[in-house]
């Protein structure tokens, strides 16, 4: 059987006789200037790629691609038509914002008329249409300006141009033929400013406002507890706000106090200082205590410790850390 | 030098751009190589270490495949038992087949090859043996010398 050894050894002189029956001996001068060459060429290479990629960018960069031409019919020549505007013949209503019915502001600014389309197969003169500029009035009939009501849900009347449509904000209101329009919102407690809007056939707005109030009624007090039969007399609720430091010092670390006292029901209480804070809410009782932790706290220094209620009150400590490190 | 880098890369249009790169590569360092005990073992080094590297290869391919349009004559193609015999070569790990190059294709002492592999004699020998071990394994033969 062939060994690896003499397998490698016809190989290695089958190279052999490969290279001396190949490439003749170049001389050193003629590879070190087909090596300058090379070097050349291959800065060129480089350069020239260069120039491509810039040449490239700068196409995709400046050129607008044309679209693709397809067989399709002709559209219609869009011609555009010099407006006329209408002297305006009386003065246009105005939203005052006072009791009076809302009325319409005056048109503003140059009006915009929508182009008109001609058929191009059309030998007729082109034709020259009067714009409708004017916008519709508006008017609120109900309820007045500033009205106070008593239920959340109100219906606002009023009328406008027959054939426009009348909306406050996105909901939109009924509008008859002969331009009455109305609609029911939803009143929030206290003011509220309602905006309605009327735009006509032509895309001509005007629009109206109008504040109206709404009153919560007071809720019903509530009823008496029921008497269980007990000896015992009812707690009055504390409600008055009392705050109390029950240490002012600690060696334990992270140095804490507790802080209690009463509130109202219900509200919060609040104790702030530089090295740390805390809040608790009162109980049904007014009852609240808090413990507090002040990790930063340098050693032996007094600070001062607020603490304070929803309402205004407040009464300062102080405290001073020898926590043990 | 050639034979080196044809055994090493396979490409008869490369071997020669590698040879000759490495002499020009001594060349223009002669003042450092030129201090060099064995500068030889240095070209040797460049070539199997730019013979066994794929890219560079391959750039070095279309390079002279770019100049094969030229009256340049290449290497003939070997037999091709040979040529299976150094594709195996070329399939092991790259420093095992730069020593077994080194060892059938130049008849090069442990100490030479490690010299010229920049690495132990003990190293050189593990790549032999694993080179040569995994060679009779893939061109089924015995390792051995021949009765």
């Amino acid at each position: 059987m062939t060994t690896l050894d003499a397998r490698a050894r016809r190989a290695s002189q089958a190279i052999a006789q490969s290279v001396e029956a190949g490439a003749p001996f170049v001389p050193f001068d003629a590879v070190a200037r087909r090596h300058l060459w090379n070097q050349l060429g291959n800065a060129v290479a480089a350069g020239a790629l260069i120039v491509a990629f810039l040449f490239v960018g700068a196409f995709l960069r400046g050129s607008d691609p044309e679209p693709e031409v397809t067989d399709v019919e002709p559209e219609p020549v869009v011609e555009e038509v010099v407006p006329v505007v209408p002297e305006p013949s009386k003065p246009a209503p105005v939203d005052r914002g006072d009791s009076a019915p809302a009325t319409t502001p005056p048109p503003s600014g140059n009006p915009v008329v929508p182009p008109v389309m001609v058929d191009p197969g059309d030998v007729a003169p082109p034709t020259t249409i009067e714009e409708d500029t004017t916008p519709p009035d508006i008017t609120i009939t109900s309820p007045q300006d500033g009205e106070h009501v008593a239920e959340k849900m109100v219906k606002f009347t009023g009328t406008t141009e027959p054939g426009a449509t009348v909306a406050a904000g996105r909901y939109v209101a009924d509008v008859d033929s002969a331009g009455n329009w109305s609609i029911v919102l939803v009143l929030s407690p206290g003011a509220n400013g309602a905006r309605f809007s009327a735009t006509d056939a032509a895309g001509n707005a005007a629009s109206a406002r109008i504040t109206v109030h709404y009153d919560v009624a007071p809720p019903p007090p509530p009823p008496p507890p029921e008497d269980d039969g007990g000896d015992k007399e009812p707690k009055p609720p504390k409600v008055g706000f009392t705050a109390h430091a029950k240490y002012g010092s600690c060696e334990s670390s992270p140095p804490f106090d507790v802080y209690w006292g009463t509130a109202k029901p219900g509200s919060t209480v609040s104790i702030i200082s530089e090295y740390g804070s805390g809040s608790v809410r009162a109980d049904d009782d007014g009852d609240w205590e808090v413990k507090v932790h002040f990790p930063e706290a340098p050693k032996g220094e007094v600070f001062v410790v607020k603490v304070k209620d929803e309402f205004g009150h407040k009464k300062t400590f102080e405290f001073v850390s020898h926590a043990k490190t | 030098m050639i034979g080196l880098a044809y055994a090493l890369s396979g490409s008869r249009s490369v071997a020669e751009d590698l040879a000759q790169d490495a002499f020009l590569a001594a060349h223009k360092n002669w003042d450092k190589v030129g201090r060099y005990d064995k500068p030889g073992a240095w070209v040797r080094r460049v070539v199997a270490n730019m013979s066994v590297s794929q890219f560079r290869r391959k750039v070095r391919e279309a390079k002279a495949l770019a100049r094969m349009r030229s009256d340049e004559a290449i290497l003939p193609a070997l037999p091709a038992e040979d040529e299976e015999f150094w594709r195996a070569v070329r399939a092991l790990p790259k420093r095992q087949a730069q020593a077994i190059a080194l060892h059938y294709l130049e008849d090069r002492s442990v100490v030479d090859i490690a010299e010229i592999l920049e690495c132990a004699e003990g190293t050189v020998k593990v790549h032999l043996f694993k080179g040569r071990r995994s060679l009779a394994k893939r061109l089924g033969l015995e390792i051995g010398e021949a009765s």
